[in-house]
Formats: structure tokens, sequence, C-alpha cells
């Protein structure tokens, strides 16, 4: 799910009365809760609003930042993006390893995942040399054009 | 290394001979029409020979008594009419996997209508790392260099533009009604007779080159197939009764999709829509669609102008851009 999806959710439960929503899109769902303080929904609620996928009841109860570990310095983080609509896939086959893993070091040219549209395969390869920081799209799901697929720190 | 003007007098002594086991011509008419003598005629005889062509000379005639069921570069070239699809042919009699090879070559600077095409694959692949069972000399196992300029969005169009090129000739060389099962099976009599595999090397913005990879059941028999896909697979000979020159059926497939592909390049995959849904199994039918991790269950309702299926759902309208599809 993108962060910009993320962020509007959050700022909906701050400025509103509810104290939780859960939303579903193709990318994924996610439940985000609002802990009330003292039963008051005052400012700066926004250390005490909890996001985690939704359905996973051991996620943790807090975190300090309201985004699921954000990484460092995203700005300085460059997305491999989906060149074009279709259904992405980690591995080259539903048994095989994936291609890459987060914290992997990916070299130019390096297959990282495949798009299929259409029985057509696609390889995408890294165009820089970096470490896999996040994986924001899910193996298996269908992603748009211009999506980002990996975020990588270049190196 | 055969010399280029041997080659073309060999074409043309094997179109002499009727270009079917039992035809013939007088040996003197042979000579006289391409301007040879005994000795070289005989020298053009012993290269077919090489070919899978055997021709025996008894009283002046000479006779074509067996045509090798080859896929070489000079059968191939025996039957091609096209102007870019073909024109460089790369043929093995075993390799591990034709698009891997023809991958590899598009690399190297390949260029577009290159074809690299093996007589037996050990390695052939599926889709997702499936393996395609090709065993020697019944199929036609081949794959195909293009190097459209289009978006990488536009490229998955050439998948079904392969089956549409495929169910054509199919039906127009062996008077067999082919089909299409979405987005690129081709089936006769509800079986599968032919799979495609479609690879794309791109940038986000341009194509650099696509491998299509066809492999075609031509000439097995039932026992040909590993027992668990004798329900599902068909070949060519197995629905009509009778063998095929492959090297005929894989020119015949050149011409027809270069032809298409032509048009592709100016207008994209919408102006076949029509005639692939003219031809699409499964039209109407109820099934189910498994699109990585999502089933979907519905009833099929055509497809998009961009090539994507359509199907009646219980929630609505659903459109797919893949997936595989069983009849529920």
């Amino acid at each position: 799910m993108r962060e910009k999806v993320i962020r509007r959710l959050i700022k909906i439960v701050e400025e509103s009365n509810i104290e939780s929503l859960e939303y579903k899109n193709w990318a994924g769902s996610i439940r985000i809760i609002k802990k009330l303080a003292n039963g008051s929904n005052g400012a700066g609620a926004a250390n005490n609003l909890t996001t985690y996928p939704a359905g996973q009841p051991g996620a943790p109860a807090s975190v300090s930042s309201p985004f699921v570990s954000a990484p460092p310095a995203e700005d300085k983080l460059v997305p491999i993006k989906s060149p074009m609509v279709g259904t992405f896939y980690r591995a080259p086959a539903p048994d095989a390893k994936p291609y890459v893993e987060v914290g992997d070091v990916v070299e130019p040219g390096q297959v990282v995942c495949i798009i299929e549209a259409m029985k057509l395969m696609n390889e995408i390869e890294s165009e820089v040399k970096g470490k896999i920081v996040k994986i924001p799209a899910e193996s298996g799901k269908p992603v748009e054009f211009g999506q980002a697929l990996f975020l990588i720190e270049p190196l | 290394m055969i010399r280029k003007d041997q080659l073309e007098l060999a074409d043309r002594f094997l179109t002499l001979l009727g270009d079917r086991i039992g035809g013939g011509v007088a040996l003197e008419q042979a000579e006289r029409q391409l301007s040879v003598s005994t000795p070289q005629l005989r020298q053009l005889a012993e290269l077919l020979g090489g070919w899978g062509y055997k021709v025996r000379e008894s009283g002046g005639q000479l006779k074509l008594v067996e045509v090798g069921n080859f896929v070489n570069d000079f059968a191939i070239r025996h039957y091609l009419s096209t102007k870019v699809f073909g024109q460089k042919i790369h043929s093995y009699q075993s390799i591990g996997s034709t698009n891997t090879t023809a991958w590899q070559l598009a690399e190297e600077r390949a260029v577009e209508g290159t074809v690299v095409v093996a007589d037996r694959q050990t390695a052939g692949r599926g889709r997702l790392g499936r393996s395609w069972h090709s065993p020697p000399r019944v199929g036609l196992w081949f794959s195909l260099v293009l190097r459209p300029e289009i978006p990488p969005s536009e490229a998955s169009g050439l998948s079904l533009l392969t089956a549409l090129a495929l169910a054509q000739s199919i039906q127009s060389h062996c008077r067999m009604e082919a089909k299409i099962k979405w987005p690129n099976d081709c089936q006769i009599a509800g079986k599968k007779a032919a799979g495609i595999l479609t690879e794309l090397s791109s940038e986000l913005d341009r194509v650099n080159f696509i491998i299509v990879g066809v492999g075609l059941n031509v000439n097995q028999t039932k026992s040909d197939f590993p027992r668990p896909l004798r329900s599902k697979a068909t070949s060519l000979a197995i629905e009509t009764k009778q063998k095929w020159q492959r090297a005929e059926i894989l020119a015949l497939f050149l011409k027809e999709f270069e032809h298409f592909y032509l048009q592709f390049k100016k207008s994209g995959i919408a102006p076949f829509i029509q005639e692939i849904e003219r031809r699409m199994a499964l039209l109407g039918q109820k099934v189910t669609l498994a699109a990585g991790k999502d089933i979907i269950a519905g009833k099929v309702a055509g497809l998009a102008p961009d090539g994507a299926l359509l199907l009646e759902t219980k929630s609505g309208d659903y459109r797919a851009i893949s997936g595989e599809v069983s009849v529920l």
C-alpha cells in the first residue's frame, strides 16, 4: 500500500471521532487504531496511533512512529518502478526463492522480479547498485504502471 | 561451408522433384533447368541427402524417395516467403531452451525476425518456471526475436497476437478448427496443441527486445505424451490423423505472424480483438481465474480493447490482465 494512502488514512482517523479504521484495497489491508488517553481524543494524537496490517492480532500494541518501520532518509531512496500493468512476482517460480530480499545488495542489471501480463513475462532489472530497503509491492498481486516495486538505498 | 548459390540450386532442385515422396524429374530436364552438369547434379542430390531428402536415380529418372522431417535452415527456407521473419535462422538438433538461446542472441544484437529452432529441447520452459515436454523430431520448438518500437505496456498484446497467428495458420493449413484459450494457448478439440511464452526485456519507457517462444505439438502420437498429459494435450497428427512437415508449418506461421505484426506495430492489438474473440475458447462459459494470489469466479464476457479478459462476476465486471483460466 502506498505511503500516501496510509498518511491520508491516519489523518482521517486523527481528525475524526472514530477510534479505529480498517481499509482494504488491491494492495492489501491496514487497520489504524487510535488509543484514547483518558478518554479524550485530544490533539497530538499522532504518537498514539498504531497501524498494522489487518488480521494480525499479534501486531505490536504501539510503535513510536505512526508508520511501520519508516526507513531512514526516505528521500534518498531510489524506486524501481513497474514499466507496465501486470502481476508482480518476486520469484521465477511459485516454489522458488525470491530474486531478492530486503537487505540484499543488488548490482545494475540484476533481475529483481517479474511482471506478467497476458503471459508476457518482463524480467525487471535494477538500474543502480544499492541495498533493498523496502518492497512495497506484494508478490502475486497486481501492480500499476509506474508503481514503486522496490526502494533502494544507492551504494 | 556450403555456398549460397549451391543452396539456391538445391532448393530449386527440390522444387523440381515435386517436393514430396514419389515426386520426380527426368535427369536431363533437371540438368537443363538448373544449368548444371550430371556430376554437379549428383552433388546437389548429396546435399539434399544431408538435409533428409533422399534422391534415387534410375534409368534417367530422379525420384524423391524420402523426405526427412527436419526443421533446419534449408528446409525452412524452402517454404519461407517472408520479408523479415526467419531471414536469419539458427537451427539446432538439441538445445536447452530456444527462448534462452534467443535471449542471449538478442543481447548480442540479433536482428528482428531472427528465429531459433530446435529438433529437441532438453530444458523447455513454460510460464513461471514450468517445464514444457518437448521430445525430439515431433514438435516444433522455436523462438522469434522482435524489436518493436513500442512502450512496454503495449507489448503484452503480442502474446495474444502470436496465438491468433498460430491458430490461423494451423486452421488454414491443416483444415482443423483451432481456438485460443486466453491469453495464448492454442487448442484443438478442447485440448492444448501449443503453448506460447513471451519474454520482454525493457526499460521503463521502451522495449529492448521481445522473445516469442512457441511450442507446437505436430507429429506426436498419443503415446509420445506422458500419461498425465494425455487427457489435456494433443497434436496436429492426433487430430488430423496425418503427419505434417514441421518446417512448412513454421514457414507458414512466420508469414501469417509477420503480416499481423506489421499492422500491430502501427495500431496495436485493438484491431485484432474481434478476430481473437471469435476464436476464443470458453466464451460465455463459467470459469475461475487464478491470478497470482487471487481467485475469481465468473462468466467469460469477452475481451477489452487492450486484450484484457472481461469476466462477469457476482460483484460486477472484472478485468483480468493476467491469470490462468479453468472451466468451472
